[in-house]
Parts: C-alpha cells; structure tokens; sequence
C-alpha cells in the first residue's frame, strides 16, 4: 500500500513539476495516428485504390476532402489506409534490429575481451558501409518489396542499438549488484538477461523511440526511391513519389499531403522519444 | 574472545598461501594484492582485516566469495575447495550458500527495480529454498531479524537511507542460510550511530546463527569493536595477527602501530602523523 501511494506521488510530482504541452500534444497526436492505423479503413471514405478519371488532380472539395492524384484516387482514403503500412514498417525493422542490436551489445558488454573486441569490429564493418547502400545491395539481391526493405534496414540499424546498448550495459554492469546476483549463485544469462537488461530498458526505450522516427523516414525514403513498397499500396513514401508528377502542373496536395504526414510523425515520435528518455533516466 | 587460534579440526574457512598480483600497464611493477596470505575463520568466530586503502583487503574478501581467484594457494569452506571450477548449477549454488558477502556501496549493491520483499524472495527462490509463500513468510522473518518493518520491506532501495539498505543487503545474504559472511567495508558508508547498530546486528547473528564473519574494514576502532582476532595486511602481506585486543593495545609491527597511532584521539596531531608516515615508507 506504502508503494503505490508513494509512486502515486512520484508520478503526481513529476507531471506538475514538467507540464509540458509539446510532449502532451505529441503524445496526443501519436496516440490519434495509431488510431488511424487501426481503424483508418472504417472510417475512408473511399477504398484507397478507387480509380476515378473524372477527377484527376481535384482540389479539395466536400467530396474529396484533401483532393485526388493522378488516377483520381481521394487523397483523404489513401493517407488513413497507407498509416498502418507506414506504421507497421518501422514497427518491424525496429523490432528486428532491437533483437539483434541489444544481443549483440550484452554479450560485447559481458564478456568483454576478445568478444567485445570480435563484435565492434564486426559493428564498425557495419557503420563503415553507408547504410543506404547496403540496403540497395540486399533489396538488389533478394528482389525489391516492402519486407526485404524491413529486413535490410534491421541489419543496418542494428550495430547502432548494439553500439548504445554496450555502452549502457557496461555502466549498468559495473555497478555492485551484479556482483551480489554473481555471489547469490545466479547465472551469467540470468544475471544478464533477467536483471540486468530491465534496468536497462528506461535507457533503451527513449532511444527506440527516437530511432522509430528515423526509421519511419528510411523506409518513406526506400519507398520513394522505388526500393520499398509497390504501387497501388499508399504507404506515405511512395505516395510523395507518385504525387511528384503534379508538382510540374501545379498540384501540390498529392505530395504536400503524405509528406507533411511522414514529418508530422517525425517530429512528434522525437518530441517524445527525448522527453521519454529525459523522464526515465532521471528517475532511475 | 579468546586469544588462541581455533584447533584447525573446527575452522570453518581454512585459507592457505593465497597469493595474487595484479599486472599493471607496460613499465610498472605488479601491485601485490595478496602475498603468503593464511588464515582460519572457525564457525561463529568474527576475523577482522584491517589495512589502508590498496593493501588487498577487498581482494582477499572476494576470493572468498568467488569473484576474484587466486594465481596461488588453496582456499577451503567447510573442507570444500573453493578454487576448483564449480560443477554445474547445483554445485554454483550450493557454493553460494558457503559464503555471502555485504558490500561497501548500500544503494548500489541493491537491484533498483525489486523491492526489499522481492529481492529475498528472489534468492531464496534462485536456491529453492521454499515456495512462493514460504518464501514470504520467511522474507518476512528475515526482515524481522535485521528490524525492518512488514512495511519497510515493499519499499524499494531508493525509499531507504542507507543504514536500512545496509540491513536489506544482511538479510539478503542470510536469506541462503551461509555459513560464512563477508563484510567488505560494510560499514564504512555510514554514519557512526547507524554503524553501531549494524556491528550490533552482525554480532547478534553470528551469536544466534553461529555464523562466521569476516570484517574487512580501514576503520581500527570498528573492527576493535567486533572481531575476535585480526589480521593487518600492508601490501598483501600479513604483518600482524592475533587477538583484536592485543593487537590494538599492544601493536608489535611498525606498520599495525602506525595504524593504531593515526587513528584521531586525544593529543592526536596530523603533521606528526604525516611524519612518521613518511618515515615508515623510507624505511621500507
């Protein structure tokens, strides 16, 4: 009972001493986008591959809320129906690079010697090669499509996290409780794993989100390029691509909408992945 | 109290010619943290190991606990060798409950993220002592020894001062039955009163358990307080060992009375102990 009038109070204390309308408004907007992912597809007015040739480059109207694109398609439909793609992308490769990145960061971290030495030089292969390139070569060896853009962008995102997470881990690893589990008898994975990577994750989490949206953008980027999603999908990437051709005649919706959409989310994913790690750091 | 050795047939710990030096960087010599190191702690006895910071106290403290080895010597717990690779979990853990340490740093030593309640009944459970609700019960009276609360025991470390933090980390130790404790500097982070309470709770439990203790501690009036017998080391060797109080009333080394002359008294003057200090060192 103690505990949770006192963490009541640690939490009440903290929101009144920080009130901060940029990352509650952040918070809000991200909470409403995945919203959107979630039930974008109920409320479009329009299936988002709904061809209409007497409407082509429509300005906003009560019909076409954003306006449509070159085939005519409403602007509105496509930008709720590409969220979840533009979303779940992101979602993924960051879940495989976390993987990955914070395996590879303990165990460099634990073990120290010429393991941490084997796996940095290994990270700083990785960091050398520039990550765009690397990711065209996998796309151009395994085929294009959204889930090799997901798996390459994994590989390339994941010497970051072990870079973070093996310099946090040494931190956390020095401290004198790891000794106390070592003398309790407890093993050198259940030690790592089970202790001391949930004191680590405060630290981890405000860094993932942060690297979300650079996620987010990488893929947008991949899909512009051709690399990433394939057309009818309207992942917001590719729909800047295809809208680009109406920047010519004078029709700016079609690439102002999903790209002012990508930096929207951006902005707020960052706005929030920095007050989230100043948050939880300070109160670890 | 008395001041004759036990009879080597009731030592608990039996450490013989413990030698360890630590290699320094390119054109230093090697810092010798244990050098020809015997002794024998009987069961429900309190050895002391006193010395300046840098003599290889802590050293020899966590050989006795696992987490440093030896490069010479044999160390026996209960006749078991400590020094052969353990075999397997059940030989770690049955390891474990031989000898439990308390160390210097009270917060840092304690998982941040579990509660008091939750950190005993995590090692009791690690060696499957009990079940859950044994567990607990028992949490509780291990609280109950070391005079913390029902309450006390759902905080977590941060909510302690660190008197508290120091009884967690006993009753965490005790939580795996030992037969002996190893206290590195335990008091050292503490004010005065809160020491004598814990020197007083430690005294009570090697009176009640028959546990043996090892005090390591720079401080010459607090180990005068609890140890039976004691060992001065001076650079990982042994100058000086026999009861505390003869020891400390009557110092025969030149080291162990410059020890016990530095310490602040009546009449005590600091220039002069810097003095003497640097005559000790010319003449070594």
């Amino acid at each position: 009972m103690t505990t949770t009038a006192t963490g009541a109070q640690l939490r009440r204390d903290g929101l009144a001493r920080r009130r901060d309308p940029l990352y509650a408004g952040s918070l809000a907007f991200l909470g409403l986008v995945v919203l959107v992912a979630a039930f974008g597809p109920l409320v479009a007015p329009y299936p988002p591959d709904a061809i209409d040739f007497t409407a082509i480059w429509g300005s906003p109207s009560p019909a076409h809320l954003l306006g449509t694109d070159q085939l005519g398609r409403d602007l509105f439909s496509r930008l709720l129906l590409g969220t979840r793609e533009s979303l779940i992308g992101p979602l993924a490769l960051l879940a495989g690079a976390t993987v990955i990145g914070v395996a590879i960061g303990l165990v460099a971290a634990w073990n120290g010697g010429w393991v941490d030495v084997l796996l940095a030089r290994i990270t700083d292969v990785m960091f050398a090669f520039p990550g765009l390139l690397f990711v065209v070569l996998v796309i151009a060896v395994f085929g294009k499509g959204p889930w090799t853009a997901v798996v390459a962008l994994a590989l390339a995102y994941a010497p970051v996290i072990a870079k973070f997470t093996r310099s946090i881990a040494l931190s956390e690893l020095a401290r004198p409780y790891v000794d106390a589990y070592r003398v309790q008898g407890a093993s050198a994975a259940h030690i790592a794993v089970r202790r001391v990577l949930p004191n680590m994750t405060p630290a981890l989490l405000g860094y993932l989100v942060v690297l979300f949206g650079e996620g987010l953008m990488s893929l947008a980027t991949l899909s512009y390029l051709g690399f990433g999603a394939q057309p009818p999908s309207s992942e917001w990437g590719l729909m800047v691509q295809e809208g680009q051709d109406g920047i010519v005649l004078g029709h700016f919706a079609p690439t102002l909408v999903p790209g002012l959409a990508i930096a929207a989310v951006v902005v707020a994913v960052n706005i929030v992945g920095v007050r989230l790690s100043e948050r939880l750091g300070a109160r670890a | 109290m008395t001041a004759s050795t036990p009879s080597p047939a009731a030592a608990l710990v039996e450490a013989e010619h413990l030698h360890r030096a630590f290699r320094m960087p390119k054109g230093q010599d090697p810092v010798v943290a244990a050098n020809d190191v015997s002794f024998r702690i009987a069961a429900g006895e309190v050895l002391g190991l006193v010395g300046e910071s840098g003599s290889g106290k802590s050293t020899i403290a966590r050989m006795l606990v696992g987490l440093e080895r030896a490069d010479a010597g044999s160390l026996r717990i209960a006749g078991a060798d400590r020094f052969a690779p353990a075999r397997g979990r059940a030989g770690r853990l049955a390891r474990a409950r031989q000898a439990q340490m308390v160390f210097q740093d009270p917060y840092g030593s304690l998982d941040r993220r579990l509660s008091v309640q939750q950190a005993l009944v995590a090692a009791m459970r690690l060696h499957g002592i009990a079940d859950r609700e044994g567990a607990r019960r028992r949490a509780g009276e291990l609280l109950d020894r070391v005079r913390l609360t029902e309450q006390q025991g759902a905080l977590r470390p941060h909510q302690l001062s660190g008197g508290q933090r120091q009884r967690v980390a006993i009753a965490r130790a005790l939580a795996v039955s030992p037969s002996l404790l190893v206290l590195d500097e335990a008091v050292s982070a503490l004010d005065v009163s809160v020491q004598a309470q814990i020197l007083e709770l430690v005294d009570e439990i090697r009176r009640e358990a028959g546990i043996a203790v090892l005090f390591v501690s720079h401080d010459l009036a607090v180990v005068d307080e609890i140890a039976d017998r004691v060992l001065v080391l001076y650079r990982g060797d042994v100058v000086e060992a026999g009861a505390s109080a003869e020891v400390f009333r009557a110092p025969q080394h030149p080291y162990t009375q410059l020890l016990v002359s530095s310490v602040p008294g009546p009449g005590w003057d600091p220039h002069d102990v810097v003095a003497r200090r640097r005559e000790f060192d010319a003449a070594r």
